[in-house]
């Protein structure tokens, strides 16, 4: 008899197994299911955890591509990268979820973006600071190049030099060997009417043959100079020849004068041969009857005599004035002290801009962070302003520029000096800060007066007369003069383009006591004095070897800036850079439309696995130019 | 001996339901995880080929005449696909991917946008994947004259908003700045607020 049929799984595929049921049953509804549960599971946590991978790989991608696309007016004025807020980044972002299919619609996405923009100091100053590396960077590599390509021909231009410079001082040497002085000096010497006659003409002779000699010396000196061809040596061969032209010109000035003289001493001569003669004649009558002397006869002889000693001083005088120019009547050295207090007064530059603000372009005021920095920080960011704004003397050895920076239209032409004193009139500004290179300027020339024994002494030497204790004061008042005035002098030569080291050298040092005292210390001023407003330098400094040891416009603002609370420079570098914006994009854009950086938050419902509801996935993400 | 043979039977039918259950179980969840595994290298591998394509269009910025030319050409694709197959052959696990293709286009924000499609070596459940990525700016269009700025307004809103601003998540509506300030929009005070205070302190 067959078993009766019972129902189940394993009966049906395996009918001949029978008993045990409930263990494949057991199996198969329980175990399997949970299985299959766990690997579901299991899969959609990992498919989560893919999502939002993908989620924050795709949010970084659409955040460097927003960064890539930094505002050109920016990077290429300022040297900073920033983007304009311009481009819809949520819908960037969204777009690209779509794409992925994170999400099905783009409202789907839940996204907030804050961005760092450049209106707040700690943003500024962090892209000044990054900015600083690249432009200071250019800037020291640009010099360098600068500097290797002349080196390049250094070895020819120093030869070019070399030649020239024997030129020049070939005429140099052709005056000081013509020996004019010794020959006038042996002149005093002379008595005899006849020999004064005899002498004078053969210095006439010489001056002669020395005018001749010297205009070919002249010539052939002139055509070496010409045939330098050298491009690098225009400058130089310009500067060399209007030195020997001022040269000549001054030999035939004197040519002149010693001509003059010549003619002078003739006439005298003439006059002195006559009372000579007439003296011969006396003393031969006197000879002859020399018993039988008459008074009258006597005193025509001493009135001969005393026209004949006239006669030789005149002729004495008239050489000595060759020899030894005659001074001019000095004034009092008060006098000279009160004229340089006078110039003290006046403003060596003058510029009569102004720069207008309006409540979008004033940072001047904002609230600052308070971050400290490091002096490494502090002097990239002051070489980044100096090589971003322009100053009075833009030409300076150490001056290095960005771009086309220094040609462009601009509301101040001392920008630096804005920074430095945030005064809105240039003219005050300017003002400020010559008053503090001054001060600087005094001190380490007042060191130098007080150190050198000669100047002590040219002092000692004209208050000799000055009672004490008055001659103390009077002493010290000299020395704050002298030192003063030097200073002065010493500003006008910044702006003019020249530079000094701190403490002179007897060769820089332009002013003696003499000078001081006399008022015509006024003389030595350069002659590109700014006398009307909003004149600007005649001449800047040139580009020199960066190397250079001394002291140039550009190095003072340099060492202020560095003086100056960073805070003050970096709010006033904001207000100049608004400005400018504000300018360039006809008042559509300011420092806050552009920003450095973001901070992006995304959130999304994950998508659902067979029907089951996923949580939202949430991914924060933050990038800037800095990272 | 009846009893026990079917003891065993039973046993047998369970090993054997509960090994291939387990396996096809097993093998579905690794081809799963394994794809998914697939996709993270090619995402790592295209996020590099990214930055290498930024710095090849980084150049041409400004030049978009020129970029387009070559976006919708194929030297933008070609320079694409060469570093991609790069940086996958670099990987050990790069063999996972099959047949990877790169497409260049323009996207509506002007970013070269890369797209990218790939099998698998080993089969999951998805056969095939993509990924589509925004790769650099291809032109800047706001220049050097700030000509093109664009601010969102909403709908019943008095203020112009910037584009990241929580009070457009209702309505936001682009419009050119200068347009929005002469119809007599103001600036968001959220947006612009850290310039506002700035002026106020003043």
């Amino acid at each position: 008899m067959a078993a009766p049929k019972k129902s189940g799984t394993s009966r049906a595929i395996f009918p001949d197994l029978r008993g045990e049921e409930g263990v494949i049953t057991l199996f198969l509804v329980i175990l399997i299911p949970v299985l299959i549960v766990g690997c579901i599971v299991l899969y959609s946590l990992i498919g989560r955890h893919s999502q939002e991978s993908r989620g924050l790989k795709i949010a970084y991608s659409c955040s460097e591509s927003y960064l890539s696309r930094y505002n050109a007016y920016m990077y290429r004025q300022f040297g900073i990268a920033a983007a304009y807020t311009g481009l819809d980044f949520e819908e960037l972002m969204a777009s690209y979820f779509v794409k992925n299919a994170l999400v099905d619609t783009k409202e789907a996405l839940e996204s907030e973006i804050s961005f760092e923009d450049m209106s707040s100091y700690g943003a500024f100053r962090e892209s000044v600071l990054n900015a600083g590396a690249v432009v200071v960077a250019q800037g020291a590599i640009d010099a360098t190049t600068e500097l290797l390509e002349s080196w390049t021909h250094l070895k020819a231009v120093q030869e070019g030099v070399h030649r020239i410079q024997k030129h020049s001082e070939s005429i140099s040497r052709y005056i000081e060997a013509s020996k004019f002085t010794e020959e006038l000096e042996t002149l005093l010497d002379v008595e005899g009417s006849a020999e004064l006659v005899q002498r004078v003409h053969a210095f006439r002779i010489l001056l002669t043959d020395t005018h001749t000699h010297f205009s070919s010396e002249l010539q052939s000196t002139l055509e070496a100079i010409e045939r330098e061809s050298n491009s690098e040596l225009t400058a130089y061969l310009d500067t060399c020849k209007e030195g020997i032209h001022t040269t000549a010109e001054a030999y035939r000035a004197r040519e002149a004068c010693l001509m003059e003289m010549c003619s002078d001493v003739e006439a005298l001569s003439t006059q002195l041969t006559t009372v000579d003669s007439a003296l011969e004649a006396y003393t031969k009558i006197k000879a002859n009857d020399s018993e039988d002397g008459d008074t009258s006869d006597l005193e025509a002889y001493n009135s001969l005599l005393s026209e004949r000693e006239a006669l030789m001083d005149a002729v004495r005088a008239s050489i000595s004035e060759q020899i030894y120019p005659s001074d001019t009547e000095k004034p009092g050295w008060l006098e000279g002290v009160k004229s340089i207090i006078e110039h003290a007064k006046k403003p060596l530059c003058i510029g009569d801009a102004h720069l207008n603000l309006t409540q979008a372009t004033d940072y001047t005021a904002i609230d600052v962070d308070g971050q400290d920095s490091t002096l490494s920080e502090k002097i990239r960011i002051n070489e980044y302003l100096l090589t971003i704004f322009s100053s009075y003397d833009s030409g300076s050895p150490r001056c290095f520029e960005f771009g086309n920076r220094h040609h462009r239209a601009q509301a101040l032409r001392g920008e630096v000096e804005y920074l430095l004193t945030g005064k809105l009139e240039e003219r005050s500004s300017l003002r400020w800060v010559q008053l503090q290179i001054f001060g600087i300027r005094e001190v380490a020339n007042l060191i130098y007066v007080v150190s050198n024994g000669r100047m002590q002494q040219d002092i000692a030497t004209l208050l000799s007369a000055v009672p004490p204790p008055w001659n103390l004061v009077a002493h010290g008042v000299i020395v704050l003069a002298w030192s003063g005035a030097e200073s002065y002098l010493d500003i006008k030569g910044l702006y003019a383009g020249s530079g000094y080291t701190f403490v002179k050298d007897p060769e820089q040092w332009v002013l003696d006591l003499e000078t001081i005292v006399s008022g015509k210390w006024v003389d030595a001023l350069p002659k590109s004095e700014l006398s009307k407003a909003g004149d600007a330098p005649s001449k800047q400094s040139d580009k020199k070897d960066p190397l250079d040891p001394k002291l140039y416009y550009q190095d003072y603002m340099r060492l202020l800036l560095l003086l100056q609370n960073e805070e003050d420079t970096l709010r006033r570098a904001m207000t100049l850079i608004a400005v400018e914006l504000d300018e360039a994009s006809e008042g559509g854009a300011g420092l806050s439309d552009f920003s450095i950086g973001h901070t992006i938050s995304l959130r999304w419902k994950a998508k659902m696995l067979l029907g089951i509801e996923q949580p939202f996935i949430t991914v924060e993400l933050e990038n800037s130019y800095a990272e | 001996m009846q009893n026990s043979g079917r003891r065993r039977g039973s046993v047998a039918i369970e090993a054997l339901l509960s090994v291939a259950v387990t396996l096809i179980l097993v093998l579905t969840l690794f081809g799963g995880v394994l794809s998914l595994y697939s996709d993270d290298v090619l995402e790592w591998s295209v996020l590099g080929v990214r930055d290498e394509l930024s710095l090849l269009s980084m150049p041409l910025m400004g030049h978009e005449a020129i970029l387009e030319r070559i976006g919708k050409g194929i030297i933008l694709e070609y320079a694409a696909t060469c570093a991609l197959e790069n940086a996958l052959s670099a990987r050990s696990d790069g063999l996972l991917i099959r047949s990877p293709a790169v497409y260049t286009q323009f996207d509506d924000f002007g970013f070269v946008e890369l797209d990218v499609r790939y099998g698998y070596t080993i089969p999951g459940f998805k056969r095939s994947g993509r990924l589509v990525l925004p790769a650099s700016a291809a032109v800047v269009s706001d220049g050097e004259l700030f000509s093109k700025k664009s601010v969102y307004i909403t709908t019943y809103g008095e203020r112009y908003h910037l584009s990241g601003c929580r009070h457009l998540r209702k309505s936001r509506f682009a419009i050119d700045l200068k347009e929005a300030k002469a119809k007599g929009y103001t600036p968001c005070k959220h947006c612009y607020g850290k310039r506002q205070e700035g002026v106020e302190k003043d």
